[in-house]
Order: C-alpha cells, then sequence, then structure tokens
C-alpha cells in the first residue's frame, strides 16, 4: 500500500495580470509526491516549473494567482488557506531554496544568527539552544568549522558555502516538502556534485519529499526517482526516471535530452529543436508542441492531446504515445489526480 | 516568428498609450503646452503694451480693460504676466539647454575616462555644489551688473553639476554592459562610443531629471528677480512683479495674488510632467 | 609548423588588492592557435578563464607577457594603434541582453564594426544582409530593435557582428551559457558550421564541458589562473591525465543512467588571492604527495599533451 503523498497538484492554474487581461501560464498542472521521493520537474524558461514551484508555496505575488486546481499538502487543501495559516506552514512543513543563495541570505546578518532566526521563530527554541541547534545543522550540511563560520557574514563564503547555508535554514524545522528551484545552476560543477550529494542524502535523514526543478537533464538523471516534464505552461510526461530515458513518451521529451551536448563523446551534428517554446497566453491551436514536432500530424494540429495515464506509471501527453511506448492507456486523467509512484 | 517578437512601431505606441494612461503627464503637458503658447504668442495676446505707464490708473481693480487691475505704474498686470510667461521660460529654457548639454557632457566624460579627468570634473562639482545659488547670483551680479544674462549664467552654473552627477553615475552603470565592451572590440572610437552608445541609453532619466529642474529653475529666477537680481525693469518678470505686489499686499493684492498663482501653477505643471514622464519611461516600457 | 594565428607568451595579469597583496587571475599562461583551429578553454569560477578572454582582445592589458594577434607583437600598442587592427579579432559575449545596444536597430548593430573601416554604404548594407542570412535570421530583422528578439536570436545577432568585418579569430565568452538547452544546441551547431564554411579561428570558452566537446579542436584546462592540462578534444575527454581534469569530467551530471559516481572532489577552490603554495590543486588532489607542497610542476610535453602535475595519469 502506497503511503499518501506528501504533496498533491491536481488540474492546477495560474494566470498572472498584465494591464488590464489575465493571462494564463500554468494550465492543467497535476502531479503527486510521496514522502523521501525526489521529483524532478525538467522544463526550459517559459515552461512554467518555477511557477508551479511559487503556486505551491502560494508566493505568486500580487499579479500572480490560482484559477482552478487544488493543491494538497499533506491532504489538506492549501490553495484557499489565509495568508497566516500559510505564513504558519511555510518554513515549518515546506520550504524552499533559491538559486541564487546571495539574495536569499540577509548581508547584514550572519549566518548563524539566520539560521536560528527560524529555530526561534518556528520552533520557539531558546536562543542558546537555537545556536546549538544551528551549529550541527551547518555541520550535517557539510559546513566545515561550524562553530566559527556561524559567525561569519554571507559575503565571506564561497557560492557553494551560502548554498548549503541556504539548505540548512530550509530544513532547519525538517519539513515534509523541500521545494530547491535550480540550486545548483549558478554554482560551479565540481560544487554542484558535492551539493546534489547532500541533498540526496536528506531524504533519507529526514524523510523529507524533494522538488527539484531544473533546466538541467544531467541533474535529472543523477538525483530524481520520478521526472515531470513541463512545456508551455503543461505537463507533458511524467515517468520514473529509468523508463523515461529508456524510452520517452513524448517527442520533447526526447529531443530535449538528444539536444544536450555531452562530455562523454563528440557528435557530427546536434540535434535541435526548431523555434522557440510559446508562451503560454498565446498557445498554438491543438497541441502546444506541434509546430516544432517532427512527428506531428493532422490532429496534433486540431486537438489538443489530453494527460493520460499508461501502464508502467507513465502519463504522457501526446496523440502518438502508444506509438512510442508501445502501451496502452489506462484511463484518461483530465481532472483526476494522478498516480503516484508505480504499484 | 516567436510570440516574442513585435514592432519597433509597437513599442513607441506603447509609449504613447502609457503616457495618455497617466494622469499626471497629462495634465502636467497641459499646463506646460499652455504656458509655452502663452509665451510664444505673448506679444499678440496681451491686451495692452507691458510697459505703457498711466500713473492716474495706479493699483486699479480688475475691470474690462485691465481684467486683472494695474499695478503700481498703472501697467496692465495681465498684460505683464503674459509677457513675463516668455521672460520666465526664456531664460529657464536657456539654462536647460546650457546646464543639459555641459553636464551630461562632463559626467559622461567623468564617468568614462575616468583618472585625472574624473578627479578634475568631481571635485569642480564638489566646489561649486558648496555654494547656494543666491551667494552665486550676488557674486556675479556684482561683476557684472544684474540682469537675464546674470541670472542664466548664475543659474546654469548652480544647477550643471547636479546633471554631471547624474550622468557620470548613469555611465558608470553603463560601462559594464557588454555591448560597450563589444563596441571597443569592433574598433569604435571612445567619442563615438560616448555619443551612440551611451547618450541615448541615458536619456530617460536626464529627461526626467530635466522637466522636474524646469520648475525648480523658474522659481530660482523668480527668486533672483525678486532680490532684484534679474530682469530688470521694465521688462516684466513674475519674481519681479510679486516684489512689487508685496508692497501693497493688503490693500491692492491683485497683483502678488495672480503672479504667485501663475508662478505656482506653471511650476506644478513641469513637476507634473516630470512625475509621469518618470512613470513612463521606467523599466517596464524599456522592455528589459 | 602553422602560422599562429594569435599566441599569447607567458602572459600575467595581477589585480591589486588589498594590503598590497596581489590577485594573479592569470599565471604564466601561454597558448597558440592555428589558422582554421578552434580551442576550448575550460574551468571553473576563478580559474581565470575571463580575464584571459579579456586580454586576448585586450580590453584588458597583461601585467607582463606577450600578445601576437597574427605573429605581430601588439602588447604595447595605444589603443589607437589597435584600432584598425581590431578586425581581425571579435567576440561574442554572454549576455545576450547587456551585449546588444538596446537602442540601436539590428543592422546597425551588425553594421558597426564594418563603418571603421571606411566602405561605402551599399557594400556594408549588403554585408548586413549576408551576415543576417548565415546566421538564419529573416532579412528584415535589420530594420528592428533588440527587444524584439529571444535570446537565442539576439545571441544570432551578437554572433553577426562579430562575422560581418569578416576577423580572423572570433572569441566566444560562455556564449551559450545564459542559453535554454535547445536554443543552445541550435548556436552550438551554428558555430560549428560557421567555423567548417569559413574555416576561421575560434577560442571557445565555457564550463560547460559537452558544449566545448561539442565545437572544439584542442581543449585547455584552467585552474586558479594557470593551465593545468592541454590536449586534443579526444584525449581529453576520454582520457584525462590531469587529476583535476578527471575530477571535473566525473562531477558533470551526464543525462545518463547508471553512471558510476565516484566520491565529489572536497574543498572549494581557493581565493586567488590564498593560492596554495607549490600545486595550486594539492589540498584537494586524491594524488598528493609531498613533493605537490613543495614544488611547482612545470607544464609538461607528455605524448602530445601538455599536463601540469607530477603524477599524471
Amino acid at each position: 500500500m502506497t503511503p499518501s503523498p506528501v504533496l498533491a497538484v491536481t488540474d492546477l492554474g495560474v494566470a498572472f495580470r498584465t494591464g488590464d487581461s489575465d493571462h494564463p501560464v500554468l494550465s492543467n498542472v497535476s502531479f503527486t509526491i510521496a514522502p523521501s521521493e525526489i521529483l524532478g520537474i525538467v522544463g526550459e524558461s517559459g515552461s512554467g516549473k518555477s511557477v508551479t514551484a511559487m503556486a505551491v508555496m502560494r508566493l505568486l505575488g500580487p499579479q500572480g494567482r490560482i484559477t482552478g486546481g487544488t493543491v494538497e499538502l499533506d491532504g489538506a487543501d492549501i490553495t484557499a488557506l489565509p495568508e497566516k495559516a500559510m505564513l504558519a506552514l511555510r518554513g515549518r512543513t515546506v520550504a524552499m531554496i533559491f538559486q541564487e543563495p546571495m539574495t536569499s541570505l540577509n548581508p547584514l546578518l550572519t549566518v548563524g544568527f539566520q539560521i536560528a532566526e527560524v529555530l526561534r521563530e518556528k520552533l520557539l527554541l531558546g536562543r542558546a539552544e537555537a545556536r546549538a541547534r544551528a551549529v550541527t545543522l551547518m555541520r550535517n550540511a557539510g559546513i566545515p568549522s561550524p562553530v566559527q563560520r556561524a559567525d561569519d557574514y554571507p559575503h565571506m563564503l564561497s557560492g557553494g558555502m551560502r548554498q548549503r547555508i541556504m539548505i540548512a535554514i530550509a530544513m532547519a524545522c525538517e519539513p515534509r516538502l523541500l521545494i530547491a528551484d535550480e540550486p545548483t545552476t549558478a554554482l560551479d560543477v565540481t560544487i554542484q556534485a558535492q551539493i546534489l550529494d547532500m541533498m540526496a542524502e536528506l531524504r533519507h535523514r529526514h524523510g523529507a519529499a524533494i522538488m527539484l526543478i531544473t533546466h538541467d537533464m544531467g541533474v535529472i538523471a543523477r538525483m530524481a526517482d520520478r521526472v515531470l516534464v513541463m512545456y508551455a505552461g503543461e505537463v507533458v510526461e511524467c515517468a520514473p526516471i529509468a523508463e523515461m530515458f529508456a524510452r520517452p513518451a513524448h517527442p520533447y521529451t526526447r529531443l530535449l535530452m538528444a539536444a544536450i551536448p555531452t562530455a562523454r563523446r563528440k557528435v557530427a551534428n546536434l540535434p535541435s529543436i526548431p523555434g522557440v517554446m510559446p508562451s503560454p497566453g498565446r498557445p498554438p491551436s491543438g497541441c502546444r508542441f506541434h509546430p516544432r514536432c517532427p512527428m506531428a500530424i493532422d490532429i496534433c494540429r486540431t486537438r489538443p492531446p489530453l494527460l493520460r495515464a499508461f501502464q508502467a506509471g507513465r502519463i504522457s501527453r501526446c496523440h502518438r504515445a502508444e506509438e512510442m511506448l508501445g502501451l496502452q492507456p489506462t484511463d484518461t486523467l483530465a481532472a483526476t489526480a494522478m498516480l503516484g509512484a508505480a504499484p | 516568428m516567436s510570440a516574442a517578437t513585435f514592432r519597433s512601431s509597437r513599442f513607441s505606441s506603447a509609449l504613447w498609450r502609457a503616457f495618455l494612461r497617466n494622469r499626471n503627464a497629462i495634465i502636467g503637458s497641459a499646463i506646460v503646452l499652455l504656458a509655452v503658447i502663452v509665451a510664444i504668442l505673448s506679444p499678440l495676446l496681451a491686451p495692452h503694451a507691458y510697459d505703457e505707464t498711466n500713473l492716474l490708473n495706479a493699483w486699479g481693480p480688475p475691470d474690462n480693460s485691465f481684467w486683472l487691475g494695474t499695478d503700481e505704474l498703472g501697467r496692465d498686470t495681465l498684460s505683464r504676466l503674459i509677457v513675463g510667461a516668455r521672460t520666465s521660460l526664456l531664460i529657464a529654457g536657456s539654462v536647460v539647454a546650457i546646464t543639459l548639454s555641459a553636464g551630461v557632457a562632463l559626467g559622461a566624460v567623468a564617468g568614462y575616462l575616468g583618472g585625472w579627468a574624473d578627479r578634475i570634473i568631481m571635485r569642480s562639482v564638489d566646489v561649486v555644489l558648496a555654494f547656494p545659488e543666491v551667494v552665486f547670483a550676488i557674486v556675479i551680479a556684482a561683476a557684472i551688473g544684474p540682469g537675464t544674462t546674470t541670472v542664466i549664467v548664475a543659474l546654469s552654473m548652480v544647477w550643471w553639476p547636479g546633471v554631471a552627477r547624474l550622468s557620470r553615475s548613469l555611465v558608470l552603470t553603463l560601462r559594464s554592459e557588454s555591448f560597450i565592451e563589444a563596441a571597443v572590440v569592433a574598433g569604435v572610437p571612445t567619442s563615438i562610443i560616448i555619443w551612440r552608445h551611451l547618450l541615448p541609453n541615458m536619456l530617460s532619466p536626464i529627461l526626467v531629471r530635466a522637466s522636474v529642474g524646469v520648475g525648480f529653475i523658474i522659481m530660482s529666477e523668480a527668486t533672483l528677480s525678486f532680490l532684484g537680481l534679474g530682469v530688470q525693469e521694465p521688462v516684466p518678470s513674475w519674481g519681479g512683479m510679486i516684489r512689487e505686489g508685496l508692497t501693497a499686499l493688503y490693500t491692492d493684492p491683485m497683483l502678488a495674488i495672480s503672479a504667485s498663482l501663475v508662478l505656482g501653477v506653471t511650476i506644478i505643471g513641469f513637476n507634473l510632467l516630470g512625475d509621469g514622464l518618470r512613470d513612463i519611461l521606467d523599466p517596464k516600457i524599456e522592455g528589459r | 609548423m602553422t602560422a599562429s594565428v594569435l599566441a599569447l607568451e607567458r602572459v600575467r595579469r595581477d589585480f591589486p588588492a588589498a594590503g598590497g597583496r596581489a590577485l594573479r587571475a592569470v599565471d604564466d599562461v601561454s597558448l597558440s592557435l592555428a589558422s582554421g583551429e578552434t580551442i576550448g578553454i575550460v574551468g571553473e569560477s576563478g580559474c581565470g578563464k575571463s580575464t584571459l578572454a579579456r586580454i586576448i582582445l585586450k580590453l584588458l592589458p597583461a601585467t607582463s607577457g606577450r600578445l601576437l594577434w597574427a605573429g605581430e607583437d601588439v602588447t604595447a600598442l595605444s589603443e589607437r594603434m589597435m584600432r584598425p587592427r581590431r578586425r581581425h579579432i571579435q567576440a561574442v559575449f554572454q549576455d545576450p541582453v547587456s551585449s546588444l545596444n538596446p537602442r540601436m536597430r539590428v543592422a546597425d548593430i551588425i553594421a558597426e564594426p564594418l563603418r571603421q573601416l571606411r566602405l561605402s554604404r551599399s557594400t556594408v548594407k549588403e554585408h548586413v544582409q549576408q551576415t543576417l542570412a548565415l546566421v538564419g535570421l529573416p532579412a528584415n530583422s535589420g530594420e528592428r530593435f533588440p527587444h524584439a528578439f529571444s535570446g537565442g536570436q539576439r545571441q544570432r545577432i551578437a554572433i553577426a557582428r562579430a562575422l560581418a568585418v569578416e576577423p580572423t579569430i572570433v572569441v566566444f565568452d560562455e556564449a551559450t551559457s545564459s542559453l535554454d538547452v535547445s536554443v543552445q544546441a541550435q548556436i552550438l551547431n551554428l558555430i560549428a558550421e560557421v567555423q567548417a564554411r569559413l574555416s576561421l579561428s575560434f577560442i571557445f570558452i565555457s564550463h560547460n564541458l559537452g558544449a566545448v566537446r561539442h565545437v572544439s579542436g584542442r581543449v585547455a584546462v584552467m585552474y586558479l589562473g594557470r593551465l593545468v592540462e592541454e590536449a586534443e578534444e579526444a584525449a581529453l575527454f576520454d582520457e584525462p591525465q590531469h587529476p583535476y581534469t578527471q575530477a571535473l569530467l566525473a562531477a558533470v551530471p551526464e543525462p545518463v543512467l547508471g553512471q558510476r559516481r565516484p566520491a565529489p572532489l572536497p574543498g572549494e577552490v581557493p581565493s586567488a588571492l590564498d593560492r596554495p603554495p607549490a600545486c595550486h590543486f594539492h589540498p584537494r588532489c586524491p594524488r598528493a604527495q609531498t613533493r605537490c607542497r613543495e614544488q611547482d610542476p612545470a607544464l609538461r610535453d607528455i605524448g602530445g599533451r601538455l599536463v601540469r602535475c607530477h603524477f599524471p595519469g
């Protein structure tokens, strides 16, 4: 019996207001994350992956709003939760780390203080106890000489160190869900490897579910248990990682993986995807990917494909998914929650 | 082409639409436009000659012939206000032209070249900023005698440092943009880099600063004229008229009130225009 | 030996830092680029590759060492003397937004380097159109402003500007790093195609190892200002000799499952102000011995490649 998911997003829609009109940015986004699972969300800029994270955190800003669907954290729908209740959840039950740790840390406060602050606010620890716990968290995050480092200011630390501080802050209250939005994109490759290893360990040590957002398929290959592929504001594929790499169920996924230049061997011509991703506010008719798709057929131009579940835990939004997978669909997902890990 | 493409003409019409939506900009530019038209057409609009005296009608009340009454020498207040607009705006215009060209150029040179050029120019800026404008005007008036030229020179000297500082900080920010590096790599000479790459990208903040500045310049000119250092009789100026009017404030307030009102509204007009421009030209529209 | 179109001889660049110390951003780098060749330069932050790019472009003077463009020593030339020579080395920078003047039309941006050559207006116009076609942009692009284009298209404009003046060498400084995967692939293909078609010489600087492998013939690896390994692309990527190169390649997450994952390289890149003595890499090196702490390894030629290590292999 699969454990109930930490996060269940169903048919989520988000729109942003510019000027006088609303522009849809996300539509029909559904996925779940189980405890101790890493769900990788991969997509290019404009795909809506970061907006998804912000929607879950209810941090869309004054211009954004959730237009439909539900976001269930540990079974409770938070889409309509009053801000005060959300504040209690943030940092405690769900935490987030971003790409640029320099802008997420207050340059005027020591890093130790910033970690301890979370502990005092959220867990109501006393000052001494918070400091001791902060040092422990720093040590667990792999920061050498944590007692001394705790009194450093952010600018004294390298990018990798700052990101470890961010992770320490995020994990301080043992959240159920950690959202990491491009956490290693700004870091050097060798440091990235360290940070990723550390994050992979978090789910074992704390049992946290992790939503890892990235454009880097290599990071996905390394970290994710399951993968969600997003394009132009929609989910186009979801699959357990091995299955997806072995046999992608959407042409975009396949092209995306092929377009990455690898250091392992030199390719004569790098397959590229012609054209540009459409803005979600003005999608093409039919399937959003069809203008760039080498496998497009007539129906792709006229009828938008639905997100469908297939056997073996595969989910795809493509008219030709049966061909790509060699599998039959099990049920249509139009508005129902998406299945979690494969049975 | 992608959804990101749109014509450059749509870009300037986006500016136009933003303008129309901005209340400050509309009201401000209406006032400014009115002032400018009055200034240009003043000889035609003024019902009487501004220097036509009639001592028998000194401090006359408003009537059919003299809509706003007359002053100490029986001259028509309305006509003098209208001609005064020309005086004020001409002086303000000259000062803005001089301070913008000198200030922007010096600031850009200081910012782009750095080193000794920067030091010399910025120290001059500091020195000049240490003096209040009235002091400057008095000194210059003592040297060359009071008058329109004095006012223009004094105000230009007072206002160019502020523009230079703004220009320098804009250049310092722009200098690190890689299109400047690309221009150097392309072999473009320094003067052309400043002219073609730096200046056009500095336009917006400078424009905003200039429109707000005009209001202050008019105010300063009025102050100087009020002190007797500026435009000399019989040429009317709003500041001078306020001074005259104050002497008879309790018996015949019309002169002081009308001159103050006109001055105030014009300054407000320029300020509103500046505020509006700042909102319109800010990053939203710049497409960055 | 084929004539080199660009040569760096023992180039060094110091920056003054607080307390009278100097930050050595580039340390004793020698490099030679042959006609029609592409050299990739890789390294992480603080390795000095960006500073090196600026030195090559003469945007920054070297503290010591020589810079030769087409065999001519240009190290000491003034900016005025450099200008007529600048057409031979052009550049494409990282940020497609800030590398194009937002107030200029695309045609003028591309034509600018050409204008320094005093050509007739019609020649310039023709060149611009040809270059637009070369980089795959529609002919009417010239009339528009940069903000009308996407990041990938802007980078094509930047490439067009670099190519319009028919240079001998183009320096790509992290030119694909700000682009999305699919766009990056398009641009990398364009770069490879242009190189093949026009037989130009490229210097491709990037932290993205896959991208470097795709376009380069020879690759140089930098660490803390020094060249630590230089070899033909296949040799370097398939059989790296320097422990840093090996660690770098092992650390890159590949979009392939079942990768063997050796322990990641420990520690951080030391600050350039405080470089470890002798071999800069020894504090993090899995093979470090006493000798590495005491004796500076020199760049040695081993079987056709250069390695700066006491214990390569």
